[in-house]
């Protein structure tokens, strides 16, 4: 059964805005080839896996006491829960810091802020559907 | 509480505007329609095509198209109310009616010619002015 996005929540005490989007690139592992000259086919195995980055997009609402984060070098942990509250929707956990935020203004429009995440380390998925 | 209240009480308390269309005690500016066979020069507005600004987790904001109508029984007189509305709600921000606007742009504007209703004498020139409203 599919399941709204609405109500997505996104953990963090440093990012101030209302999130319009959350795009998570997905982990990725490095494989490693072990073949030697008497396999008979490719062989595998399981090197360092990735994180990658996520990709914030919000409505900037500065409010106190502060405004949107500028780039940070240390990394922080986040929590994304998709669909909102409750045991059964799915929770990715990770640490990671601002890459880079960009800020978009257009007449009769609102503030845009785009951040791009670098992940710090594992991620962990919980209640996976 | 609604954008049209604070709307309508920004223009009715503008000088500029309500100089024009009948004077500060009773100015002429009415919601969606005026009774028919009244007092001219007056202004009458509605709102049109609103939306909601969602984010993942709820209403952060409106936005509404604001249609201004400036009715008067001359053309210059119809123009000069759209010109006095602009002045008072173009590029506005601010409160009224329980409600913040946080932009009032002024998009574009249409003219037009009402020929004479039951019961009256004269037609009517409108000057419609098109607001673009964000408001909480």
């Amino acid at each position: 059964m599919a399941m709204s996005a609405f109500g997505t929540i996104f953990s963090t005490g440093t990012l101030v805005g209302e999130i319009t989007g959350i795009t998570f690139g997905g982990i990725t592992v490095t494989p490693i080839d072990v073949s030697v000259l008497t396999s008979a086919d490719k062989l595998y195995i399981a090197g360092f896996s990735d994180g990658g980055s996520i990709t914030v997009s919000m409505m900037a609402a500065p409010a106190a006491p502060s405004l949107l984060s500028a780039n940070t070098t240390t990394s922080v942990a986040y929590v994304i829960q998709f669909g909102g509250s409750g045991t059964t929707k799915p929770t990715v956990s990770f640490n990671a810091f601002i890459q880079s935020q960009t800020f978009e203004a257009q007449v009769d429009g609102v503030v845009m802020s785009t951040l791009t995440l670098r992940i710090d380390g594992a991620v962990t998925i919980a209640n996976q559907v | 509480m609604s954008m049209e209240g604070a709307m309508r009480a920004k223009l009715a308390t503008t000088a500029g505007v309500y100089s024009l269309v009948g004077g500060q005690t009773a100015p002429r500016v009415f919601p969606e329609t005026r009774a028919q066979g009244s007092a001219l020069p007056s202004i009458v507005f509605s709102t049109n095509n609103e939306e909601s600004l969602m984010a993942l987790g709820g209403l952060t904001a409106r936005k509404a198209e604001l249609e201004v109508v400036a009715i008067a029984t001359t053309k210059a007189s119809a123009i000069a109310i759209a010109n006095a509305v602009i002045n008072a709600i173009g590029g506005w921000s601010g409160s009224g009616d329980g409600t913040t606007i946080m932009h009032s742009l002024h998009l574009r504007s249409v003219s037009a010619y009402d020929a004479p209703q039951a019961g009256e004498t004269t037609g009517a020139f409108l000057q419609t002015t098109v607001f673009s409203v964000l408001y909480t």
